[in-house]
């Protein structure tokens, strides 16, 4: 006969109820594990479309993406040497980029000299996305970055404009700075500065060098240098500094200036439109 | 005879014996989730199914439970429940799940259900726990949805997100009541709210 209060019956309430609870907690989960990465993946895209000025909250809703997504030509490439990627260690159709860090095998080391950013190593292969005119000319390409803020690694999208040095917009899908200091670089205040018309900005100067330099106390278009400022967060200067060494990084030759020369140079433009 | 005894189960908690205003338990969510309507009304849903089925489970194996580990297979119950709300909204609503995070796992330390399932559950049959379970959860709602609604719509002129008064951000006449999108306005909305509750019913006044 069941004991309820004996210790054997104890145990064995706790045991069965374990057991059961853990099966239908996992069985949640499996079952909708589709589901998430789908819309993991449809927020990712969300993002891409985001930077290139193609999608608005208020106006477009999740049910758009995949159609706006068409327009947008991603394209697998090899950091090292700024070309399209040949290889079979990833695949282009299931590239992640969260994944692929994890994976060492997959990451080079950034000599301690150069790894402005913080961030240790960086991926051999990316995912660039870009956004052609009619004729087939690049006319904005976006390009995954990162680094570290103060707290977090901040995991952002950068679109260039073909030229190779305008700035055309930034975001950031994932970071862990503090809320209304340094998470102001989610404020959309602060990240039309990126994609202003009016008064680009310009990340590489005449000599080919990155510059970028933040300014504390608000930058207009008719501020000395404006086309290589930026306005820092305020009470964020660690946050602020982590978007600079970014820049400077993966726009630096360690980073995407291969890719962004080739693009100039019209090499990348065949194979996107391949 | 049994249907007004379930009746009065449902229906005591939403204001005769609301677990927030009376109970004064739970208030912690009611701070975090109730500035937009929208996270407001999926908060109110996803705690009222989570007390309802904890009670119904809880209480169908009320005979089973060992006096000595009934917190913790109570605990367990309701957590499994929680994580299963929680998969499933970011499942079906990413977006809502976003903006609210950690609060859906919050429903685990939320002290309506542990005290639902622990002062009533233990002691009674399933259906009735069940109905005790639901009408705890919508007494919550009930509280949560006045505050939610005094909030979003002093707080930004917003109602579920459509515009009911433009603000002066957006070039309209509202100038709106910031406070109203902090969390301790929220505490003064339950406070107002419980005195209007005891003005009526003087019965729930508590003797000094």
């Amino acid at each position: 006969m069941f004991q309820r209060d004996s210790v054997g019956g104890t145990f064995t309430v706790a045991a069965i109820l374990c057991v059961v609870c853990s099966i239908i907690v996992s069985l949640t989960a499996v079952g909708l594990r589709p589901i998430k990465e789908e819309n993991e993946q449809l927020a990712f895209q969300r993002e891409v479309l985001t930077v290139l000025g193609l999608y608005d909250r208020e106006e477009n809703s999740m049910e758009d993406i995949p159609e706006l997504f068409k327009q947008v030509k991603p394209l697998l490439v090899n950091i090292d040497e700024g070309k399209v990627a040949e290889t079979d260690e990833v695949d282009a159709e299931t590239f992640n980029l969260q994944e692929v860090s994890a994976n060492p095998e997959l990451m080079v080391d950034i000599p301690p000299e150069k790894d402005v950013a913080g961030i240790g190593a960086r991926e051999k292969f990316t995912k660039v996305y870009m956004l052609t005119d009619s004729s087939g000319k690049i006319d904005q390409i976006v390009l995954p970055v990162r680094g570290k803020g103060l707290w977090s690694t901040m995991w952002g999208l950068l679109s260039l404009d073909g030229d190779g040095k305008t700035v055309r917009g930034l975001t950031f899908y994932a970071d862990g700075e503090t809320p209304g200091l340094g998470g102001e670089i989610n404020n959309p205040r602060w990240k039309a500065a990126w994609s202003n018309p009016e008064c680009p900005k310009v990340l590489y100067n005449e000599q080919g060098e990155v510059t970028i330099s933040m300014f504390k106390g608000g930058v207009t278009c008719e501020t000395p240098n404006a086309e290589h400022r930026f306005e820092a967060l305020g009470g964020a200067t660690i946050t602020t500094r982590g978007v600079e060494s970014m820049m400077h990084y993966w726009l630096g030759d360690h980073g995407y200036k291969p890719l962004i020369k080739k693009m100039t140079s019209g090499d990348l433009q065949v194979a996107a439109s391949n | 005879m049994a249907q007004t005894k379930s009746a009065k189960v449902l229906l005591t908690p939403i204001f005769a014996n609301n677990p927030i205003a009376l109970q004064v338990l739970g208030i912690c969510s009611a701070l975090a989730v109730t500035s937009k309507m929208e996270t407001t009304v999926v908060m109110c849903i996803a705690v009222t199914l989570v007390t309802g089925f904890s009670s119904l489970i809880v209480s169908a194996m009320r005979e089973y439970i060992p006096n000595s580990i009934r917190i913790i297979v109570q605990m367990t119950v309701i957590a499994s429940l929680v994580i299963m709300v929680d998969q499933i909204l970011k499942a079906f609503l990413p977006e809502i799940a976003k903006t609210m995070s950690v609060f859906v796992g919050l429903i685990i330390t939320n002290c309506i259900v542990m005290g639902r399932a622990e002062g009533f559950a233990m002691k009674n049959g399933p259906m009735m726990s069940f109905l005790d379970g639901i009408g705890n959860g919508l007494g919550y709602s009930v509280l949560l949805l006045i505050v939610g609604l005094a909030r979003e719509s002093l707080g930004t002129g917003k109602l579920f997100g459509v515009t009911l008064a433009s603000s002066v951000n957006e070039g309209g006449w509202y100038v709106p009541n910031g406070l109203m999108l902090l969390p301790p306005s929220a505490f003064f909305l339950i406070g107002i709210f419980i005195w209007v509750l005891r003005t009526f019913d003087k019965s729930q006044v508590e003797n000094d």
